[in-house]
């Protein structure tokens, strides 16, 4: 072995850029064989640079997700929600890819519930729901930091007919993924018969703003379904055809409707497309719908169907003997839809044929 | 293989160049060929290859290697600048997906070398500035690596492990998730 070639590291940083992003781990055990991979894997630039080695191969991968289960418990007859981080990387050495998990500390005894993610921060909060108790962090599970926002302000209508929240970043413009440490937004809306209002956290600030409101009249409870955002505006879900939309730049809320012909409001997803058009995606028995929000005026610009995907091409017969739950849209370029299945969860990938 | 490129391999054939292992062995080379290689690309537009090129860092038994590879990879790169990269390439789509095939089957075979022999080939491909076999060869390491224990790691490549305990507990204490 003595006349064995040695590798200078400027080679060995080409043979470790070329390491799977799917599999994150395998730069860590990288780091472990020895003083200079370690030095070449902690270089500032060496994320930098395999993020550029990555980039032609398509979107960032998708390295878990997290999803919102009802438990029972055995010795209490509630059910026991909580947000479960599901790992879809394929390194062999782990089967999570969870830091230090702040999902089961609540010491309510309830678990935490997802909200929102956006650029690698999830939006949590606490059930029970009433809305007075409610408390939401903000989480970063790559460097497993928490920031508990402080409670809101009393407002002076109550939240019978629903709310939700968003996380985005203050900052960015929408593409850049790695913004973990810049300031964020928390978008909270409520709704009642009448009227619908809004209320942002500024993490800078830190602090609630006063709330804004916009006098709608709409029968329809918003549902916290992960909202969608498509150029500087945030749409949330109701269970009805309703979608509440908020500027996130002049804070003025309005609505927009989903198509007549959309049989179940509640089983479709919010999308964003590459381009960053509002769609959405609709299951009906074994086909998943996908709509584009035509442009225009928002009373006049109505929906084109863009694609039908026919699943029993994808799952099985057993997966499909009844509508799967369309459970969510994965946004940040990843761009797969979630559906629940009789035999479990998947995702589709609308860019794929 | 004998279609589209050979037209062009047979025009180019006039021009033959010499490389020189650093055992003093000879290897006449097409100009296509030879120019796979960025670094005697830019010494045959230097005009100076007269009399041979010579290549002080690449023994004749990896010359002959790194030939192969060119012949193989020159059809399919003819008039692309480092186009036999295997990341995502716009001139490939181009080329005849039988082709395609035959050479990724080519490449697969070419890989099939002993350790010492593929750090060789690194090192020749980095020195000759060939990007696409950079590449291929990079890539086998790194497949190599993938999904391998520090430990395994280190007995395949015959590396010292050089971070002390402290330093490696540390390391496996701020990135813990990746070892549950």
């Amino acid at each position: 072995m003595a006349d064995e070639a040695v590798l200078p590291g400027d080679l060995i940083e080409q043979i470790l850029l070329r390491l799977p992003p799917s599999d994150p781990a395998s730069l860590v055990c990288a780091a472990l064989v020895c003083m200079a991979w370690r030095r070449l894997v902690s270089d500032a630039g060496f994320g930098l640079r395999f993020r550029e080695a990555h980039r032609q191969q398509r979107a960032p991968p998708m390295l878990s997700f997290l999803c919102n289960i009802t438990d029972y418990d055995v010795d209490d007859d509630d059910a026991y929600f909580t947000a479960r981080f599901v790992p879809t990387s394929s390194c062999p050495h782990r089967d999570r890819f969870v830091p230090t998990c702040p999902l089961t500390d609540c010491s309510s005894g309830s678990g935490w519930h997802a909200l929102d993610s956006r650029h690698g921060r999830v939006l949590l909060h606490t059930l029970p729901y009433g809305a007075m108790h409610n408390r939401m962090v903000v989480w970063d599970p790559i460097a497993d930091e928490q920031v508990e926002l402080p409670k809101m302000p009393q407002d002076p209508y109550p939240y019978h007919w629903g709310w939700n929240a968003a996380l985005l970043c203050a900052t960015c413009g929408g593409d850049d993924l790695g913004c973990h440490h810049t300031p964020f937004i928390v978008v909270f809306v409520g709704s009642m018969p009448t009227m619908m209002f809004a209320r942002v956290y500024l993490s800078e600030a830190a602090a609630w703003s006063e709330i804004t409101t916009g006098w709608l009249f709409a029968h329809d409870c918003l549902m916290r379904m992960p909202s969608a955002l498509a150029g500087n505006m945030l749409y949330f879900q109701s269970s009805g055809s309703m979608i509440l939309k908020y500027d996130v730049t002049t804070r003025k809320i309005s609505k927009i409707h989903l198509p007549d012909t959309v049989d179940d409001p509640e089983n479709v997803a919010l999308t964003v497309s590459e381009g960053g058009g509002l769609g959405f995606t609709e299951a009906v028995g074994s086909r998943l719908y996908l709509w584009s929000r035509n442009a225009g005026p928002d009373k006049d610009a109505g929906w084109t169907q863009s694609r039908v995907i026919e699943l029993d091409r994808l799952f099985s017969i057993e997966a499909l003997s009844t509508t799967p739950e369309v459970l969510g849209f994965a946004a940040d370029g990843v761009g797969v839809i979630f559906l629940q299945t009789n035999d479990g969860i998947f995702t589709v990938d609308p860019k794929s044929e | 293989m004998a279609s589209a490129g050979s037209g062009d391999e047979k025009a180019a054939a006039a021009a033959m160049i010499t490389l020189i292992s650093s055992d003093n062995e000879k290897f006449e080379v097409t100009e296509a060929t030879a120019t796979l290689s960025q670094t005697i690309r830019h010494m045959i537009e230097d005009g100076c290859t007269d009399g041979g090129v010579p290549l002080p860092n690449v023994t004749s038994k990896i010359l002959a290697r790194v030939i192969e590879y060119c012949k193989k990879h020159a059809t399919a790169a003819a008039g692309e600048e480092g186009s036999s990269s295997s990341f995502s390439d716009a001139a490939f789509l181009e080329v005849d997906r039988a082709f395609l095939e035959e050479l990724e089957e080519f490449d697969d075979a070419f890989l099939e070398v002993d350790r010492a022999t593929l750090f060789d080939l690194i090192l020749a491909a980095n020195y000759l500035d060939i990007k696409g076999l950079l590449n291929l060869t990079c890539q086998k390491v790194a497949d190599s690596v993938k999904g391998k224990t520090p430990e395994q790691i280190r007995e395949m490549y015959n590396i010292v492990n050089d971070l002390t305990p402290e330093e490696e507990a540390e390391i496996r204490r701020e990135t813990q998730w990746a070892f549950e």
